[in-house]
């Protein structure tokens, strides 16, 4: 069993709790950071699901904004124009995301990586395309409009009970995540994303969890599309084209293939946006610059190099208590 | 003794090339059996018709019985034949233990939907494993590396911990593909010593070997390989004054 270190727990547990009083502490009416705080939830949960995908298994995905797209847009259908309960609504566009996760899975199984990286991005210009052209469905170019806030037995969720939800699902997330990758499982993706013709020598279906994966990473991208289409009330196809990038600088800029960076680079590249209001429209190229900066910089991201830098000091530490 | 791998006529061509020729083996359960042959001979394509990596042009693969030709690399694997890699192929950016205890994957039953929910089953099965991955490093002496990264370990430990981990997966044969390439004597030596452990261990031995000294002394018989066919196959001592053989790797001796 895999033992978590009890430094690692404090850190958690500061964390959530940073996480639980924000609210309280930026004002409960103040829907502007609110607004910011879900957007880290739901960006979380694409950041995490694109690290198991991209970080562990090693299958790169340039379209994973098309399943968040799809959750969405299956939620608000299913909840507007179906009239739907919101439970079985989000329940639906899970299963959907995770369907058409196992369709890229297939693709997964015969591709290599640049080629199904070429296939996701194909994929995602797919589904907003049909999102646009079927407008009877999805409210076509100008967006769904007028999704109903979450509401619970009578009871209409604020925003930032709302904010509570999604942090509890981000969580759970998490939990999952933690469990799959300390596990056979998450043993199983490592050593396909490092060699995989020894890990179906070592007794692995390579084929098999390179298909689940890309399922359960699309279900986890279409439960932040519901938190999405949950807080904005407000879905359209362009937001979640340019989203596929943004995801991947997050995953990257905050390091890959470890648990805390995705969360560590949704902070931060979550944030950047806000501080950097002024220079909106030179947002594209300043991710651009960043991506470039933490890979010359930091291969492994910044959790990586926070990582090297604390062992570094440690090693230092220990040499200058031998050494007199 | 009892057949346990055996190969009928099998080839593998690519385009034009015959890597693999025809070849016949049978290979006795308990025994360590040898293949050698110049570069080139095809012995690693026949070791990736045997794991299941390709699929042989004609022939078949027989194990315990069963033709096991057009099985998947992890369904072989499941079936009790493990192997290493010539160009060491470890899983570089996890722990010694965790490269191991992959080795161990096909031995263990729980499900992903086990380790969503993280059930008292799955729970005892890591517990178990994580025990046979130790039992293992301990097997091969690398207890006291198993925490270190396996890309960051010397190459000679590298070479045992490939051993180790396909030996976590408690195989009837393992195939080793040149475990002595790049080692010094004392190396070699010492691995030597793990392969006649792993035979007493009662697990059959098939090992490419480029060391004519480690495979003549060890191994039990010895099957040439040269251009993709089979030239001899007997024990150490008539394969060394074997003409064939000599002319495979001399060349023939010019008269004129």
């Amino acid at each position: 069993m895999h033992k978590t270190k009890r430094e690692t727990k404090i850190v958690i547990f500061v964390m959530v709790f940073i996480a639980a009083v924000m609210p309280f502490i930026l004002g409960t009416k103040n829907n502007y950071f609110i607004n910011i705080l879900i957007s880290y939830c739901y960006y979380g949960i694409m950041a995490m699901s694109l690290n198991l995908l991209v970080g562990y298994t090693g299958q790169i995905s340039l379209g994973h904004g098309a399943f968040m797209a799809i959750g969405g847009y299956t939620y608000a259908i299913l909840t507007k124009t179906l009239g739907w309960h919101f439970l079985p609504a989000i329940f639906g566009s899970l299963v959907l995301t995770f369907l058409l996760g196992l369709l890229i899975g297939l693709a997964s199984c015969k591709l290599h990586a640049i080629f199904l990286a070429m296939t996701t991005l194909g994929f995602s210009k797919v589904v907003s395309l049909i999102i646009i052209n079927e407008g009877w469905l999805t409210g076509g170019a100008n967006g769904f409009v007028g999704i109903k806030k979450l509401t619970v037995f009578g009871h209409r969720f604020m925003n930032y009970q709302l904010y509570f939800v999604a942090l509890a699902l981000t969580l759970m997330v998490a939990l999952i995540c933690y469990r799959l990758i300390y596990s056979k499982t998450g043993r199983a993706f490592q050593a396909i994303r490092t060699a995989p013709i020894a890990a179906a020598s070592m007794g692995i279906n390579v084929n098999g969890y390179k298909f689940l994966v890309c399922g359960i990473s699309a279900a986890m991208a279409g439960l932040a599309g519901c938190i999405y289409a949950l807080n904005i009330n407000y879905l359209s196809a362009d937001i979640f084209d340019k989203s596929s990038i943004l995801l991947l600088t997050m995953t990257v800029v905050g390091g890959m293939g470890s648990l805390f960076g995705p969360i560590i680079g949704t902070l931060v590249i979550g944030t950047l946006p806000e501080l950097l209001r002024p220079f909106a429209e030179y947002l594209d190229g300043i991710y651009g610059v960043v991506i470039i900066l933490v890979v010359l910089f930091m291969p492994h991201g910044i959790y990586g190099g926070m990582k090297s830098l604390i062992d570094r000091k440690r090693k230092s530490d220990i040499l200058s208590e031998v050494t007199p | 003794m009892s057949v346990l791998l055996q190969t009928s006529k099998v080839s593998m061509h690519f385009g034009g090339v015959r890597a693999v020729d025809l070849v016949d083996m049978s290979i006795n359960s308990g025994a360590i059996h040898g293949l050698i042959g110049p570069n080139g001979a095809g012995k690693t394509t026949l070791f990736n018709i045997i794991s299941g990596l390709y699929i042989p042009t004609t022939g078949n693969v027989i194990f315990e019985g069963k033709d096991i030709t057009d099985k998947k690399p992890h369904e072989v694997t499941k079936l009790g034949i493990a192997r290493t890699f010539q160009n060491i192929l470890l899983f570089d950016q996890m722990s010694a233990l965790e490269n191991v205890m992959v080795g161990h994957h096909s031995r263990t039953d729980s499900t992903i939907l086990g380790t969503i929910f993280h059930t008292p089953k799955m729970k005892k099965q890591e517990v178990l494993c994580k025990d046979y991955a130790l039992s293992m490093l301990d097997f091969v002496g690398l207890s006291d590396f198993k925490n270190n990264n396996a890309g960051s370990l010397p190459y000679g430990q590298k070479r045992v911990l490939e051993i180790a981990r396909a030996l976590a997966s408690k195989p009837k044969i393992i195939m080793l593909d040149e475990p002595c390439a790049g080692m010094n004597p004392s190396e070699t030596d010492y691995l030597i010593e793990i392969i006649y452990k792993i035979r007493d261990f009662g697990i059959t031995v098939l090992m490419v070997e480029h060391n004519m000294r480690v495979a003549m002394g060890v191994c039990d018989i010895i099957t040439v390989l040269d251009h993709g066919k089979k030239i001899a196959e007997d024990v150490p001592d008539i394969i060394q004054n074997d003409q064939q053989v000599i002319e495979a790797y001399l060349g023939k001796e010019n008269l004129e």
